[in-house]
């Protein structure tokens, strides 16, 4: 029997009537309506106005009052000065002299913001040039994540109460016998000098200590020891022939870079190539300085030290040579190395070896040896010793030394200070505006000893590790804020002046030691420190015996930014040989070195926050954001590890897990790691950013950058690290050499050019253009790079991105290709990836003639000028990216966000950073398309004044801003319609071409291919 | 076939509505242009500043207040401090120089209305045309018999073109006056 | 039966995505920032007098 039941139609009712087909309920079924439902319905007692009108009329009313709320026509308000300084005229830039970043400098300030940053150009060091890191420096003072108030224990508090506070507790101190601990960066100010003596005696129990996370402290020592003087000379570089680098980046990191750069690219001229200097490089890691060399021999630094006693061997003891006579002792002690056997042992090229043999022979008295910072004292005093014997000598300047007022503080007295504070005896700790728990290495304890000093100060720009810790943090002002002075070198003493207020509630610092030195809170005045530096000068203004008075002589250095100082006497410092006795073994081990380097645009991270400083890419791995180990292909291989794999270093006990970066070029079983990466407490900008390699210092000797015996492993995962430059093996047949095939780069030896002048130039063809050419009448703008001079060193990048208000979009965007910046350097290997040839060259929109970007825009907003520039109308753009698509050269860059306001985390939307732009310059919002203009806003601004002295524009008026920053002056610029002008020359030149030049697309960019000094034709 | 009204709505409603709407944008659209490009606009400014008496009857000259127009790119709007100049004395009873007065001696600035306006992605430079000898008059009429100034001549694109490719016409007092530049950076960079 | 779009859910749609980004686009991104040390309230800027100027 089936229990289913077919239905047919579901079947519901309500009620039982319902169920049983009652006929009311059927009729009432069928009527939807009864009779009788509307009987009392009348339309007419209605509300007059239905939920239909009401709503039409609401919308209405609300759109004619939206309207009638505001006047169309107008333009707000234009609101003039009440009382207008003098001087200030709005529209107009002032320029100030001044220092930035120990650098004299020249800053543009409009409306009272300073805006951009350049070298002061009377100065005779500078000479008007700047390096990568010093424009950066105004992000600085903007920085919405400065301390703005003083803090005790993370709370505000008032200036006066923190500083009669603080003045109880450094009476306390020095009543109970306490150490007072004043913590400095090496300080090359003798203002500040004074100031710190004049503390030390009103607080006698005060024990100054100071300390650089890296520095040259090992070459002085060496120097104290050989010649008795702190004070190192300047090296005359533009007289050496023949340059040989043992680890000194002296182009990128080391010294005055910027002088450096100035004078080694001075005997790079093609103008005069029978004058080209050679360059050897030995170094182990891959810096600036070696991808300019002409010969480059890969030796870890460990064995530098061996090299230079075998090289002494071969010199005097086997060539002879010996400008000044030996020591028996000494030459015992070099008898011992032999060079053949040390090039056996490393496996080193013995052909560039001889020939730098032979050249440091041939060319005695004309050449100069030079040793890294990061090398340890002996390795200094070997060279020296070797510079002696050589009789290169001749270069050291002695018109002008590397003043050093103190020492750093020993390794000795430092781990004093650490058992002072565990004991309890330390009173009062001042960091006066370092970092010394992030800086110092961590085996040194001061992190531990911190917490047992019961009152510490710190006294510094923004919150960092140390004033983390501190219970007091006084907000200091920005230099760009400050009064102080510089004497670096002894023939020229720098001033600083503050170019604008104070915007913050923040105290110079040496203004804060000088309220305690005066004794009391109420005593502080923004000027005590203007008149404290100004008293100081004196001591200079007395020296000079100037015909004019004091106050004149003073605005006059204000002025001007130095003063030349005649020295008193002659200085010549006398060589102590047995110095060179105490020289200690040279053991090296197979194990793995770790080599800590000083980064090149973060500083020791005190510009970790700078995202301008950030976003530069390293100028040899082209990483931004981030720091990593750099190693070579082959160690690489033996340890498994790839790009962005982790490695795990222990040295002694220490241990850091790092990202690494295969670097061709490096010896094998070396890491080499920047510093000033991995800042914790540090704002939006530098958080995550990096590794700290400061764990693995040792707290025995701190100015020891190699470690030794390092066990380097695989843990296993990765990290991205972001470049802006492609990293593919360099033997990869489809891309090898491609940018020599390509002629992107072209190439040629001094020999080859002294022998065939016209060797680059030589299977052309014409090429012929199937329009009609345009006519330039007037002047027509051009450039010429040379990349003989350029170096790499990043000074256009910088000084382009504060110019023209550059975007810093951040690690995700440059891991997609967006970047911002409208000049970059890039970066091309060829030759195997142990021995690469590095080529570097900047580019940036070619301001080509027949612009294959101008003839694609839908919207015609780009198109060129008159005067020959390809022009950027960033109204008309849409946004298409057809533009960035055609060109050639990829130099179109597109604002995917806006980064002014709606980016990521606002960075740049805040009443206080968008001060930093430069008002002349448009800033882009977000889809539009930009590009270098060849800084068309100077070219406006010497239009103007040409026009408003009644003369016609000439090229020499207008310097771009790449080109005024370019230390090297490799970047020329000018109106190439006059032949008689330096660009003219340079274009028409032998060795100029231009890249990808077969497109026909004309550029207006002429490269001078670079001549490498080897000794024979090929390269 | 038998007309539906959806036929008379398409033969004629449509159309005429069309029309009537097209009709009415254009007459507005061309009646309004002097306006729209901002002729005419003479709003109220908080101080009863007149250019008919100062630079008119009394005769000084613009730049004596307008100081940045041969320096830079703006023209400025004279600072109190440059009124204060005369008006410390001259007339210092009157209401509006006791306004004038209360501003300085309070160090408030003077919230003037602003009438020439160039757009903002547009750069002008003062310095360049008053230099190579264009009269403020020109560009910003007759202000000496301006009681309140109001904008004489529209700022649109096309009036700055037009003088730029005209001069010789529109500039008759100039001799030798060269063609303006025309190209997009000159304006727009 | 053909598929009548479900108007309701249509309208809806577009009218909160349109309140949504006319909200967002106007809407300063800084609120939503969590760093509270950024936000600035009103800035005044002072020329330092005593600086001494010069020409380029």
């Amino acid at each position: 029997m089936s229990l289913k039941k077919t239905v047919e139609k579901k079947d519901f009712w309500k009620n039982l009537k319902e169920y049983y087909n009652d006929p009311a309920v059927l009729k009432a079924k069928a009527n939807e309506f009864a009779d009788g439902v509307t009987d009392e319905f009348n339309p007419d007692t209605l509300n007059t106005v239905s939920r239909r009108r009401f709503i039409a009329l609401l919308s209405a009313s609300a759109a004619f009052a939206a309207t009638a709320c505001s006047d169309y026509q107008d333009k707000g308000e234009i609101i003039p000065y009440t009382k207008r300084p003098e001087g200030v005229l709005p529209g107009k830039p002032n320029f100030y002299a001044t220092i930035v970043n120990g650098k004299s400098v020249l800053v543009r300030v409009r409306e009272g913001r300073p805006i951009n940053i350049e070298g002061n150009p009377d100065h005779p060091i500078y000479m008007g040039k700047i390096d990568a890191q010093s424009p950066a420096v105004l992000l600085n003072l903007y920085d919405p994540e400065r301390l703005k108030e003083p803090y005790k224990k993370k709370r505000k508090i008032d200036w006066e109460k923190a500083d009669s506070e603080i003045l109880d507790l450094l009476g306390e101190a020095v009543v109970k016998n306490k150490e007072i601990a004043i913590i400095t960066d090496r300080i090359a100010s003798p203002a500040t000098l004074k100031l710190i003596n004049n503390f030390k005696e009103k607080f006698p129990t005060t024990k100054w200590y100071s300390y650089q996370s890296s520095g040259d402290e090992n070459k002085r020592i060496a120097w104290q020891s050989s010649y008795g003087s702190r004070n190192v000379p300047s090296i005359k570089l533009d007289k050496a022939q023949i340059i040989l680098s043992l680890e000194s980046d002296f182009l990128g990191r080391e010294g005055n870079t910027i002088e450096n750069t100035r004078l080694f690219t001075q005997r790079k001229d093609v103008m005069n190539s029978n004058n080209f200097n050679r360059l050897y490089s030995v170094e182990g890691a891959m810096s600036l300085t070696g991808i300019n060399s002409d010969y480059r021999i890969r030796l870890r630094a460990d064995a530098q030290l061996e090299f230079v006693l075998s090289l002494l061997n071969e010199i005097v003891l086997k060539k002879n040579v010996q400008q000044i006579t030996l020591t028996a002792s000494i030459k015992s002690l070099i008898s011992k190395y032999q060079l053949k056997n040390f090039i056996n042992k490393y496996k080193l090229d013995s052909i560039k070896i001889n020939y730098l043999v032979d050249d440091l022979v041939k060319y005695q008295g004309q050449s100069i040896v030079l040793a890294g910072e990061i090398l340890p004292v002996d390795v200094h005093s070997a060279v020296i010793m070797l510079n002696e014997v050589l009789g290169n000598s001749a270069l050291y300047d002695y018109n002008s030394v590397n003043l050093d007022f103190h020492p750093m503080s020993t390794s000795d007295e430092l781990k004093g200070l650490v058992s002072s504070a565990s004991k309890g005896n330390i009173g009062v700790l001042i960091n006066f505006g370092i970092n010394p728990i992030f800086n110092m290495p961590k085996e040194l304890g001061l992190e531990e000893a911190f917490q047992k000093i019961p009152n510490t100060i710190s006294i510094v720009e923004s919150e960092n590790e140390t004033s983390d810790k501190s219970t007091y943090t006084l907000a200091a002002s920005n230099e760009l804020e400050s009064w102080g002075d510089n004497y670096v070198r002894s023939d020229i003493y720098e001033l600083q002046q503050p170019l604008i207020a104070p915007i913050f509630n923040t105290r110079q610092k040496e203004n804060i030691l000088l309220t305690w030195i005066n004794g009391s809170a109420e005593a502080y005045s923004m000027d005590a420190i203007h008149h404290f530096v100004m008293e100081n000068f004196k001591d200079i203004y007395n020296l000079q015996n100037s015909p004019v008075d004091f106050k004149s002589y003073w605005y006059n250095a204000l002025h001007d930014g130095f003063v030349k100082v005649i020295p008193s006497a002659q200085i010549k410092y006398s060589f102590n040989q047995s110095s060179f006795d105490k020289i200690s073994s040279t053991e090296t081990t197979s194990e793995y070195l770790v080599q800590l380097q000083k980064s090149y645009f973060i500083g020791d991270g005190k510009f970790a926050n700078n995202g301008w400083l950030q976003e530069i890419p390293h100028p040899v791995s082209k990483v931004a954001w981030d720091n990593y180990a750099a190693l070579s292909p082959n160690s690489a291989k033996e340890l498994g590890v790839e790009n962005n794999d982790y490695v795990k270093v222990v040295v002694n006990g220490k241990f850091l897990e790092i990202p690494v970066m295969l670097q061709p070029g490096m010896a094998d079983k070396l890491l080499s790691i920047e510093l000033g990466y991995g800042r914790t407490v540090i704002g939006d900008a530098g958080k995550n950013s990096g590794f700290n390699a400061v764990v693995l210092m040792s707290g025995t000797e701190v100015s020891n950058y190699l470690l030794t015996n390092a066990a380097v492993t695989k843990p296993g995962g990765s990290y991205k690290l972001v470049s802006t430059q492609e990293h593919h093996p360099l033997d990869d047949n489809s891309v090898k050499d491609f940018h020599k095939i390509r002629k992107i780069i072209q190439e040629g030896t001094v020999e080859e050019y002294k022998k065939n002048s016209k060797f680059l130039h030589e299977d052309e063809h014409n090429l012929i253009g199937i329009t009609r050419e345009h006519k330039y009448e007037g002047v027509k703008w051009g450039m010429s790079i040379d990349l003989n001079k350029c170096t790499s060193c990043a000074s256009c990048v910088t000084s382009c991105n504060v110019e023209n208000n550059i975007p810093v979009v951040g690690k995700d965007q440059v891991a997609n290709g967006r970047e911002m910046h409208w000049i970059r350097i890039d970066r091309y290997y060829s030759g195997t990836p142990d021995d690469p040839e590095v080529s570097g060259q900047p580019m940036l929109c070619q301001h080509c003639d027949n612009a294959p970007c101008e003839n694609v825009c839908p919207v015609n907003a780009t198109n060129h000028s008159p005067d020959g520039l390809n022009q950027m109308a960033y109204n008309r753009c849409v946004g298409t990216r057809y533009c960035a698509n055609n060109c050639p050269y990829k130099v179109r860059r597109f604002n995917f966000y806006n980064f002014r306001d709606h980016f990521a985390d606002a960075y740049y939307e805040n009443e206080l950073t968008s001060l930093v732009n430069n008002p002349e310059v448009t800033v882009r919002s977000r889809g539009v398309m930009e590009k270098c203009t060849f800084c068309v806003q100077r070219i406006m601004e010497a239009r103007e004044t040409a026009i408003a002295e009644g003369r016609e524009l000439k090229g020499s008026d207008v310097k771009t801003a790449c080109q005024s920053a370019c230390p090297a002056d490799a970047i020329v610029f000018g109106d190439t319609n006059d032949k008689e002008s330096k660009i003219s020359k340079y274009r028409e030149h032998e060795l100029g071409y231009h890249v990808l030049e077969e497109l026909y697309v004309k550029p207006n960019v002429t490269y001078l291919a670079k001549l490498r000094n080897t000794h024979s034709e090929e390269a | 076939m038998k007309k539906t009204v959806l036929d008379y709505t398409l033969k004629f409603r449509l159309p005429l509505i069309l029309f009537i709407a097209a009709a009415a944008f254009v007459v507005t659209f061309y009646i309004s242009r002097a306006e729209r490009d901002g002729v005419g606009y003479k709003p109220l400014q908080p101080i009863n500043y007149s250019h008919k008496l100062h630079a008119g009857e009394m005769g000084i000259d613009c730049q004596y207040c307008h100081v940045g127009v041969t320096k830079g790119r703006h023209a400025l709007v004279p600072s109190v401090n440059i009124c204060m100049n005369c008006h410390s004395v001259a007339r210092k009873d009157k209401p509006e120089i006791i306004k004038l007065t209360k501003y300085y001696e309070e160090g408030n600035p003077i919230p003037w209305k602003r009438i020439h306006k160039v757009p903002e992605y547009a750069y002008f430079n003062h310095s360049v045309h008053v230099n190579k000898g264009i009269d403020c008059e020109s560009c910003h009429g007759n202000v000496r018999e301006m009681e309140e100034v109001s904008q004489i001549k529209p700022f649109t694109m096309t009036a700055c073109l037009d003088c730029h490719r005209n001069p010789q016409e529109k500039l008759p007092y100039l001799k030798n006056v060269k063609v303006g530049p025309e190209n997009c950076a000159a304006c727009h960079r | 039966m053909k598929n009548k779009i479900d108007r309701k859910k249509f309208f809806v749609t577009a009218s909160l995505s349109a309140f949504g980004l006319t909200l967002l686009n106007n809407t300063p991104l800084k609120y939503f920032n969590n760093n509270k040390n950024g936000i600035e309230k009103k800035i005044t800027l002072n020329i330092h007098p005593s600086a001494v100027k010069r020409n380029k």
